[in-house]
């Protein structure tokens, strides 16, 4: 059965990447699994799925998609966009495929491995790291049917990695110029104990369609700094759907960082699975054009004295579209519990839009959890007062646009001065192509 | 020759007329007082020379170094000499007072066909100005006026006329919510810019900013229209008589 509307994203099964007999037993399973599950749940979702409301997926469906195969792609250079001038080690895939020519070796304790390979050897446990597809939603079990491409990045017990280990995807032109379509999976296992950072970055280079998927694994006592930088073109539509798991006394701070691509969706569902797990989720984006930036993310506190954090902050111009969908829920006995969530936007224009949908689940009496939301224009009275003192109006927008996008810069970054220079500039870098665009017209 | 000509103005919000038919004109090295009622249109005018867009021009005209000043957008105004000192200054979230005093002072040099101001010379020139007015490093490193008491904000704004060094300056209720101590910091760091090719305007309702900052000409401002101008001791009878035999207002 084909699900009605959707063929293009089914029509190319058999290029889901290693086919070989010497594929263990389970992956057909798996895929099957996702293959399955998708059906069952009406492939791609239309905005009548709840979760999906605000972002619809319908119009990138119709566009002649083709499977990517990264190997044809004569990319010789690595990009230097967004955080890429930061130093450290590479792993890079081009529409979904390993790229070895490009990528570095890891420091000690640090191991990458392309997950076609890891998949033939079967190596280390995969099978149950996996998230499994039977729970998944409707295009992360797409993703699951086509399990063959992407990475596993694995942080030794009580290893502390120094340099930020960089994942980068780039999404480059097929050389017949078809529309990419990729699926590629990420998986961080961050081992007991262990500190680590990794920067992965999405770049876009040419239509494409991501379908992503990344389970992160924080073990007892890790903590992982996960950034993920979104830039490039807006011809580039990248969903993703993420799970990371939070081990006792481990933490996960996240920042997401949108200021490229064209469709975006960024779904993270966080489980707080020991006690005194904590996460941090920081968010900070532009959409402007007809970008879309839609952050969704699931927060369960399901142990005690869990604590979490959700500070994104959105400036959309034009016809830009902001979708912010927050979740904490906490589980029956995850006392002591502290969820906070925060979500503020600028608009910039009359023809922007943001749409904000925070909830609460509790189902624990002693807890702390609170959200709030703003949504507002440039005050008129502050621009007023940047140009008496000799700003003109392109100048001062820039810069109370640049302090909107700074606080949380500052509070996703405060420790790593490497990342917030270079998330600055990838604003910066914004802001004068938008002022680029407007002297233009 | 006069720095500032201002003649015969009129101007409304919203329909309603405000200033009706001001003129005064100030010559470089002045200090002009404008005192007057609540609602007299004091703010208005500094407002207007200032350039902030929801006022209606409906008459009259104002003329600085012989260029049509209404004509120019704040900013030009800003890059020609004029500052204006808020009476209620904005807030402004992540921008650190350094970094905003250095984005405005190489604004008004990049359109004054300048380079931007050399680094070290940039906090040579702040660390002069804030030890006059006794403004403190975290104040610097703070976001503008965030979380600034009353007191630290006027002298922020008085940080920033000594670092940008405007040839007009007008002081809008600079005392207002200034306690004594604080009203004489602020009134020294405007002593400290006085200048023969420099005139101010102070704008207040009390006569009391005027006994720190000496005025040569004081008006009286009532009814959208100056009833009244004289020296110094003008204020002073001001001070007895209070605002009520120009038909408005209270004893200050």
């Amino acid at each position: 059965m084909t699900p009605a509307g959707t063929p293009d994203m089914l029509s190319f099964l058999d290029h889901r990447g290693p086919q070989t007999a010497a594929l263990p037993a389970w992956v057909a399973d798996f895929r099957a699994a996702g293959l399955a599950r998708y059906q069952t749940l009406g492939g791609v979702p239309t905005p009548k799925v709840e979760a999906w409301k605000y972002t619809n997926l319908r119009p990138l469906t119709a566009l002649p998609w083709r499977p990517a195969t990264g190997e044809d792609v004569a990319l010789r250079v690595l990009p230097t966009d967004g955080l890429l001038s930061i130093a450290g080690p590479r792993l890079v895939l081009v529409n979904g495929r390993f790229a070895p020519h490009l990528s570095s070796p890891l420091p000690d304790g640090v191991e990458g491995e392309p997950l076609a390979e890891a998949l033939l050897n079967d190596s280390g446990g995969l099978e149950g790291l996996l998230p499994t597809p039977a729970n998944a939603p409707a295009m992360a079990a797409l993703n699951a049917a086509w399990l063959g491409h992407g990475l596993v990045v694995r942080f030794a017990a009580g290893v502390d990695a120094g340099l930020p280990v960089h994942v980068v995807q780039i999404f480059a032109p097929a050389p017949d110029g078809a529309p990419v379509l990729a699926h590629p999976f990420l998986m961080v296992l961050a081992e007991a104990g262990c500190r680590a950072t990794v920067i992965e970055s999405h770049i876009g280079r040419a239509p494409a369609f991501v379908n992503g998927v990344c389970a992160l694994h924080i073990e007892t006592g890790a903590s992982l700094f996960h950034v993920l930088a979104q830039s490039g073109s807006p011809e580039t539509n990248a969903i993703g759907y993420a799970t990371a798991t939070v081990a006792k006394g481990g933490s996960y701070r996240r920042f997401t960082l949108t200021t490229g691509l064209g469709l975006v969706r960024n779904e993270l569902a966080v489980t707080l699975a020991g006690a005194g797990a904590e996460c941090h989720l920081y968010g900070a984006y532009t959409a402007d054009g007809r970008r879309h930036v839609d952050n969704t993310l699931m927060v369960d506190h399901a142990a005690p004295a869990t604590l979490s954090r959700q500070v994104f902050k959105g400036v959309l111009d034009d016809q830009g579209r902001g979708v912010f969908q927050g979740r904490i829920g906490v589980h029956p006995g995850a006392q002591k519990s502290d969820g906070h969530q925060l979500h503020k936007a600028l608009l910039l224009s009359p023809k922007s839009e943001v749409d904000c949908k925070p909830e609460l689940e509790i189902y624990a009496d002693d807890v702390k959890c609170s959200h709030g939301a703003t949504t507002g224009e440039m005050d008129e009275d502050t621009l007023f007062y940047l140009r008496t003192r000799g700003l003109d109006i392109p100048t001062a927008r820039a810069l109370l646009i640049e302090a909107f996008l700074d606080d949380v810069i500052d509070q996703a970054t405060g420790d790593a001065p490497m990342v917030s220079v270079a998330a600055r500039a990838m604003v910066s870098a914004w802001l004068a192509s938008r002022r680029e665009r407007r002297n233009q017209t | 020759m006069a720095l500032i000509e201002i003649h015969d103005l009129h101007a409304a919000v919203h329909g309603k007329p405000i200033l009706r038919g001001v003129s005064l004109s100030i010559a470089p090295g002045e200090v002009h007082a404008i005192m007057g009622p609540n609602g007299a249109g004091k703010s208005t005018l500094s407002n207007i020379i200032a350039g902030r867009p929801d006022y209606e021009i409906t008459g009259g005209s104002i003329t600085y170094e012989n260029r049509d000043l209404l004509a120019l957008a704040p900013e030009e105004r800003a890059a020609a000499g004029i500052f204006l000192a808020f009476q209620y200054p904005v807030e402004i979230p992540g921008v650190t007072t350094t970094t905003f005093l250095k984005a405005a002072l190489n604004a008004q040099r990049k359109a004054r066909g300048e380079g931007e101001v050399d680094v070290m010379q940039f906090l040579k020139l702040i660390r002069e100005k804030t030890q006059q007015l006794g403004v403190s490093d975290d104040m610097l490193k703070r976001p503008l006026n965030v979380g600034f008491s009353g007191g630290e904000k006027k002298r922020t704004e008085v940080l920033q006329m000594a670092v940008l060094e405007p040839r007009f300056a007008v002081l809008d209720e600079t005392d207002s919510g200034l306690d004594i101590d604080a009203l004489k910091i602020v009134a020294g760091g405007v002593n400290a810019l006085r200048s023969a090719t420099r005139a101010f305007l102070v704008i207040t309702h009390y006569q009391r900013l005027l006994d720190s900052i000496i005025p040569d000409y004081v008006h009286v401002l009532a009814g959208g229209r100056i009833v009244r101008s004289g020296t110094r001791e003008l204020a002073l009878e001001l001070e007895a008589t209070g605002y009520a035999p120009f038909g408005q207002g209270s004893a200050p």
